[in-house]
């Protein structure tokens, strides 16, 4: 079916509702598509090098054919146990190599499992940096080390915060500020410091990973937050079931988001190993 | 047409519960979770105790160790982004080499002094004396036990690096960014982020710990 550029982000989630009710599942979805919309997809907890993170990979690049995206960010956990030269190949460059291939860009956050070593890799496109920002469309990403929250860090993510002059706020890093998970939970501690500089500078949505399922928090203060961290660990049955956080979850399944940015419409889908589409929906900006 | 009409409809209706979640979301906000407790909003003031004599001592340790290491990094290739992960373990090893070469006999408590070892053992046993015991299982869940520390000994590559709370980490001696304390089993160590290297550590900081894990938010 093809699309042309619909006159509003309201009327390209009706096109996108109405096709999930038709098609129902992710392979033959499109996400709204707009003209100059920037689109990227969302993955978590992924350097096992097991089977789950090869099937998470090959089911992005059948999403990438019908959406392009045109990069992925990284919540952390981006190589598992050892880090050898094969490790890198075997939990990174192969289960993604179509996507690497079409020129799909990778922005990586560390987790408590990564050497802040990675930041020297090129392809997780650090810059040397354990934490950094980088602007794709009229979104401005801050990318947060969680696992080592110093006040350096605090007083960079402040003045890189202050100064953006982006429409769209996002940021992630390891570790959910909210989280319904049983062994994790919520990093309260973390939430302290950041959730003040998010409100106060305007913060629009964060991803995190650390919990191996997905999770879409009700909506914290005016701000999105998701958990993405299933896309190749699973901690089954992990979700707290009648969680007052929870707005949607999936624990029984691997997943991955893709996301669609366009003007001040947010729309993302969640997709599981399988196809399904776990959940989806859109949400505009405040002005 | 039967078809055309089912699809006009449930087209509708998600798109309805589409627009509610989008005013829902907007409008009103999901009530929060119960706030932090008090103590970590107090850590947010505390003063950061860099420039605190009773850690000048500390500090002028930590220069010497990176002296240490600035010796050594001029020896090994200098590291740059490259798509090759081998000259990244490769030259973490050298560095790691070089640096061992350069302190050979390091001893514990060569930088961590006694008496800033006494200090920081204070200032994480009260951090933990002041957090719920669920918040300080939760902390500890994924600290490595089974390895105890040895200086100048690589930190174990196939372990997690244990997250240490950002409250705490704003009440010690702020480091230089070649530097960073780690929970491992109950020490805390001082590693050297660049070589991966245990450079020092204050054994049992941590108070005895509760064994079991659990989730850091009570349950509602």
């Amino acid at each position: 079916m093809t699309r042309k550029a619909l006159p509003s982000p309201i009327a390209a989630m009706l096109a996108l509702v109405g096709a999930l009710s038709i098609e129902g599942t992710a392979q033959n979805v499109t996400l709204p598509l707009l003209k100059d919309s920037t689109r990227f997809a969302v993955i978590g907890d992924t350097g096992t090098g097991d089977k789950p993170q090869y099937d998470i990979g090959r089911r992005l690049e059948q999403y990438r054919q019908r959406v392009d995206f045109t990069f992925t960010i990284m919540v952390g956990d981006n190589i598992y146990g050892s880090e050898r030269p094969q490790d890198f190949q075997k939990k990174f460059e192969i289960p993604y190599k179509p996507l690497l291939d079409r020129g799909v860009t990778f922005y990586a956050a560390l987790g408590n499992h990564d050497d802040p070593n990675q930041r020297f890799y090129k392809p997780f496109n650090m810059n040397g940096e354990r934490y950094y920002t980088f602007t794709k469309g009229k979104i401005d990403f801050f990318v947060l080390d969680s696992n080592y929250m110093d006040r350096k860090q605090l007083d960079w993510f402040e003045r890189a915060i202050k100064g953006s002059k982006s429409d769209w706020k996002m940021t992630y890093f390891h570790h959910p500020l909210y989280s319904s998970g049983a062994a994790h939970g919520s990093e309260a501690d973390l939430r302290t410091l950041l959730e003040p500089l998010f409100i106060k500078y305007g913060m629009d949505v964060v991803f995190a990973g650390h919990e191996h399922f997905y999770e879409r928090v009700k909506p914290q203060k005016g701000i999105y937050y998701f958990t993405c961290g299933g896309s190749a660990k699973l901690r089954k049955g992990d979700l707290r079931k009648g969680s007052e956080l929870t707005e949607k979850g999936d624990d029984v399944e691997n997943t991955f988001m893709v996301v669609e940015v366009a003007g001040d419409a947010f729309t993302f889908q969640t997709v599981s190993a399988g196809g399904a589409i776990v959940d989806s929906g859109a949400f505009q900006r405040p002005r | 047409m039967r078809l055309r009409l089912l699809v006009v409809s449930l087209a509708f209706g998600t798109s309805l519960a589409a627009s509610l979640f989008i005013a829902g979301c907007k409008e009103k906000p999901a009530a929060t979770v119960k706030e932090v407790n008090k103590l970590d909003a107090k850590s947010v003031e505390a003063p950061n105790p860099v420039e605190d004599p009773r850690f000048k001592d500390f500090f002028d340790h930590v220069r010497a160790y990176l002296k240490i290491q600035n010796t050594a990094d001029a020896r090994v290739p200098s590291l740059k982004n490259t798509s090759d992960p081998k000259q990244i373990s490769g030259r973490e090893k050298a560095l790691a080499d070089e640096i061992r070469i350069e302190r050979a006999g390091a001893q514990q408590g060569d930088v961590f002094t006694r008496a800033a070892a006494k200090e920081i053992g204070v200032i994480v046993a009260e951090d933990f004396k002041g957090r719920p015991l669920r918040d300080q299982k939760a902390i500890l869940v994924e600290v490595p036990v089974k390895v105890p520390p040895a200086i100048n000994t690589d930190y174990p590559t196939t372990l997690p690096l244990a997250t240490v709370p950002p409250s705490l980490l704003l009440k010690l001696p702020t480091l230089p960014e070649e530097l960073e304390y780690r929970f491992l089993g109950r020490h805390l160590i001082l590693r050297d982020i660049k070589a991966n290297l245990i450079v020092d550590f204050i054994p049992d900081v941590v108070p005895t710990a509760p064994a079991k894990t659990a989730g850091r938010e009570a349950r509602p």
